[in-house]
């Protein structure tokens, strides 16, 4: 997980700011099945080799620890005609891959009915239907948030998920630090200590 | 000229093999569909062409034929179809209603 924003692109007002969620789906019998991809965005986007779909998705909080990873998300997403439920129950959704990307674009001048704008709808779509397609834009791209799905529930409306991290930071050690001397001295020594995880190490 | 029906027969011609056309409307006589758009539409002889060559489906995939009562659209995929709306006059995307009919071209 990290956020490596490559570029500062945008030195003007005008920002598009898009996310692109992922979430892996596998066949009950633990073969790869699809990898569903939505957008938060008013049309489909396309950033060169995948394709994203426009739902109403939203997602609550986004917190972040020392290590810049969040905890849990909860997304809500519009259950199409029952397709993301169906879809759920018919394979195995927990426990998979989810992704969260932001996308930061500086949208491109474009003129539309005569008039020119310094900065357009980039709507740019190569497709029989309206796309915005990302690949060519001046864009920063950073990963939100990555985690499994733990759980869902779902109406015939709103699907509800809940992501969390894949803890790969638990396995980190505590780190050491130095104590002023008006600290109770005992608790400078083990606090000297490597802690892992609320046991002393021995050794 | 265009409307719902030309853009989507427009569309799957250059992918597929379409059939020349059922009863007496050809399949590639875009004037004449436009012409006679609302005689079309109210006979749900868009249903029936369709029909034709298509078999009914429940679950949508890319490139099929969705129908309603007055219009005719294209998936994109599971959750999304595009279709020409005649108000707007251009190509929007739709989310896929219960209602819709979805058909697949047979030699898909």
């Amino acid at each position: 997980m990290s956020k490596t924003v490559s570029t500062n692109v945008r030195n003007d007002d005008a920002m598009g700011m898009i996310h692109l969620f992922e979430f892996d789906m596998y066949l009950l019998n633990g073969n790869f099945s699809e990898t569903l991809r939505f957008t938060d965005h008013d049309v489909f986007v396309y950033d060169g080799s995948n394709e994203y779909t426009p739902l109403t998705i939203t997602f609550d909080r986004l917190t972040e620890d020392f290590t810049m990873s969040s905890d849990t998300i909860n997304i809500s997403i519009d259950n199409v005609n029952e397709e993301l439920s169906t879809a759920a129950m018919a394979k195995e959704w927990r426990n998979n891959r989810a992704k969260i990307i932001r996308v930061l674009i500086t949208p491109p001048a474009e003129t539309i009915g005569g008039v020119a704008y310094e900065f357009g709808m980039s709507e740019n779509s190569s497709a029989a239907y309206p796309r915005l397609e990302i690949a060519s834009l001046t864009k920063d791209v950073y990963v939100l948030f990555e985690g499994v799905i733990d759980t869902f529930n779902a109406s015939t409306q709103i699907f509800n998920v809940s992501l969390t991290t894949k803890f790969t930071f638990w396995q980190k050690p505590f780190p050491t630090r130095t104590y002023n001397q008006n600290e109770f001295t005992s608790i400078v020594d083990s606090m000297n200590d490597s802690i892992y995880w609320g046991r002393q190490k021995t050794t | 000229m265009k409307n719902c029906f030309t853009e989507a027969i427009a569309y799957l011609n250059k992918k597929y093999e379409l059939p020349e056309g059922w009863g007496k409307w050809k399949t590639l006589d875009r004037d004449v569909f436009v012409k006679n758009q609302n005689k079309f539409l109210a006979r749900q002889d868009h249903v029936k062409f369709f029909a034709s060559f298509c078999q009914k489906v429940t679950n949508a995939q890319a490139d099929d034929v969705v129908l309603w009562k007055s219009g005719v659209g294209i998936c994109i995929n599971q959750f999304c179809y595009w279709t020409f709306d005649h108000e707007e006059s251009a190509v929007v995307t739709r989310k896929i209603d219960k209602d819709c009919t979805l058909m697949r071209l047979k030699n898909v």
